[in-house]
């Protein structure tokens, strides 16, 4: 199929995606609530994890980095944004998920997550903190958006590293009998093309608009 | 030029259109590779293998886990592959399609320069031509590009200098003949009455001897001085006649260099203030097409107006003789104080002369032009720090005989 017409059926399938998500139930919009303290927290709903497509990425062993990012107005009605970011890899030697959340104060934490079961428990039952105290208003509306990057930038750079070096070295190499080689940072155009071509960007997002709510729901 | 110009956006685009398809066929086949399922399907096998037999055999663990590891990060290069791929692919084709863009831009760019620079040099070839045509001098405008258009024109400004040589001779040639005529009329006119004279003047003596016996010593002294001005006179007749009845050249192959050899052998002792050199160098052979004799007289006018201008302190002659293109070119040049600029113009035209009245005709050196013209060549003053230079030009000899 011509990219052109992936591009089309991906941009008409997100916006059945986006229509559906406004008709859907309550339950498959996050919940943005403050806490007494002004804090501001987000609950993801489960249905952004158990797509097909987020599931099979989730199992290719990449780290999978979901980027949320809510706006909002503060008291002097100037725009605002808070953010946080949630990194999952399946450790498919141990087979079971690697979680981080780096959340909207920059405070990081990680765990270990058995099975794919526990981890849409997790992701739907546990508040990710966005600001403390949000800069937000306590009530009013807010756009919520949840980015899915396929890998870390880590494995975004052994990769283009990899390839670089396979591309520059593959004939040399095979000529000296080396086995695989270490990847070396190299120069070039090919460089410059592999260091464009291979970037992280988000395969897969999420828009919703909701309100504030002043507590969490049960 | 519109045909050239849609031909040229034709190869072009044609050009671009299947190199475009021929890479994205190639692209798709190398990214496919890397996205291909049965690769990633045989890699996760191979992880799965590695965590089998890591249970089954746990003493070897640490190494099965180690490969484990290995085939892990590559299965992870290609799940980021399979990701990027198109747009790698794209980035791909997107560069190189430039840069063949680029370069037929530039060939084309440089084609279309060399095309205009082209049309302006066959203009100025067909001005070349038309100056040719109207007997105008021709100087090569079109720079020193050797070239078909470059050739061309070289071989109009060869042929522009050879038409303007062979006009320049025949004026010379023009010239130095109505000379010839008049000088033959003057002497016949002289010849006549001074013969008449001469008789008269020997039957007027003898008639006075007759007549005044006791002045025969008087008488006696005024013939010897009489006959003495009738000898001049007719020694200039005679000189007159020698430049008019100037005999054509018998012209048989000679080595100019190897003449010049044997004259300044046979008249080393000519000239006593006089000392001849030749200067010979490289044993080129200068095969000409000449009288021998009359470029003798040739030579001996020379050095005699050389020896003569040393005026008593002992000169050098210098001759050389060389081959340059089609033609034999032979210096003659004394170290004398050279020709005065007054008469270097009208050097060769007949009695001219530096030297007092009563001295010389001025006739040497025209006869030396005509000699040299009557053999297809040429006779020159050129330019010299020191002294007067005579350049002698020939057809060369086997230019002359095809």
């Amino acid at each position: 199929m011509a990219p052109a017409q992936v591009r089309f059926r991906s941009a008409a399938i997100a916006c059945l995606l986006a229509l559906l998500g406004a008709a859907a139930p309550r339950g498959d919009v996050p919940h943005v609530f403050a806490r007494p303290d002004g804090a501001i927290l987000i609950r993801l709903p489960a249905s952004s994890l158990t797509g097909d497509r987020v599931k099979t990425q989730l199992r290719s062993g990449l780290t999978t980095a979901f980027v949320l990012v809510m706006k909002g107005r503060d008291s002097e009605d100037h725009e605002r944004k808070l953010g946080a970011r949630v990194e999952i890899r399946y450790e498919l030697w141990d087979e079971n998920y690697i979680v981080v959340v780096i959340d909207g104060t920059g405070r990081r934490e990680s765990r270990t997550i058995d099975s794919y079961a526990h981890l849409v428990d997790w992701w739907s039952r546990s508040p990710i903190l966005l600001g403390a105290p949000s800069p937000l208003r306590q009530s009013g509306a807010v756009a919520v958006s949840l980015e899915m990057v396929p890998f870390s930038p880590e494995e975004e750079a052994d990769t283009q590293r990899w390839l670089a070096h396979s591309l520059n070295t593959s004939s040399s190499r095979a000529a000296s009998g080396q086995g695989a080689a270490s990847p070396q940072p190299s120069e070039g155009l090919l460089d410059i093309i592999i260091g464009t071509a291979i970037h992280r960007q988000a395969i897969l997002s999420f828009h919703w608009d909701v309100r504030v709510e002043a507590s969490p729901p049960k | 030029m519109k045909t050239r110009t849609i031909s040229l956006i034709l190869v072009v685009v044609v050009t671009l259109t299947g190199f475009a398809w021929f890479f994205r066929q190639l692209s798709f086949v190398s990214v496919g590779l890397a996205a291909n399922s049965e690769v990633q399907r045989a890699l996760r096998q191979s992880l799965s293998d590695q965590k089998s037999l890591a249970r089954s055999d746990p003493s070897h663990a640490a190494v099965y886990r180690q490969r484990f590891e290995e085939v892990r990060l590559l299965l992870t290069r290609m799940e980021i592959l399979s990701l990027t791929g198109r747009k790698l692919t794209s980035a791909l084709e997107g560069t190189l399609l430039a840069l063949v863009a680029l370069v037929i831009a530039s060939g084309s760019t440089i084609y279309l320069i060399e095309h205009r620079r082209r049309e302006q040099r066959l203009v100025q070839l067909r001005e070349s031509l038309m100056a040719l045509s109207r007997g105008e001098p021709v100087a090569s405008p079109l720079g020193k590009r050797r070239d078909l258009i470059g050739r061309i024109s070289l071989m109009i400004e060869s042929t522009s200098n050879a038409i303007d040589r062979d006009r320049r001779r025949m004026r010379s040639l023009e010239h130095l003949s109505s000379w010839q005529e008049a000088a033959r009329r003057h002497a016949h006119e002289i010849r006549t009455p001074l013969t008449a004279a001469r008789m008269e003047v020997a039957r007027l003596l003898s008639w006075a001897g007759q007549q005044l016996p006791g002045e025969q010593a008087a008488l006696a002294s005024a013939q010897a001085s009489i006959f003495e001005e009738l000898e001049r006179l007719r020694a200039f007749t005679t000189a007159f006649t020698s430049f008019a009845m100037l005999s054509p050249p018998r012209l048989v192959p000679l080595d100019l260099a190897r003449f010049l050899d044997d004259f300044t052998g046979t008249f080393a002792s000519a000239w006593p203030g006089l000392r001849l050199e030749s200067q010979q160098g490289g044993g080129e052979r200068c095969e000409v097409m000449m009288d021998a004799n009359l470029m003798r007289q040739l030579l001996v006018n020379l050095a005699n107006n050389s020896a003569q201008a040393c005026d008593g302190r002992t000169g050098l002659l210098r001759l050389r003789a060389w081959r340059e293109g089609k033609q034999v070119l032979a210096d003659v040049a004394d170290d004398g104080p050279g020709i005065p600029a007054s008469v270097r113009d009208r050097l060769f035209e007949p009695y001219t002369t530096t030297r007092q009245i009563g001295e010389g005709m001025g006739l040497g050196l025209s006869i030396c032009k005509k000699i040299m013209l009557d053999h297809g060549g040429d006779l020159d003053l050129v330019s010299s720090e020191r002294g007067a230079t005579f350049r002698l030009t020939f057809p060369a000899g086997d230019e002359l005989r095809g």
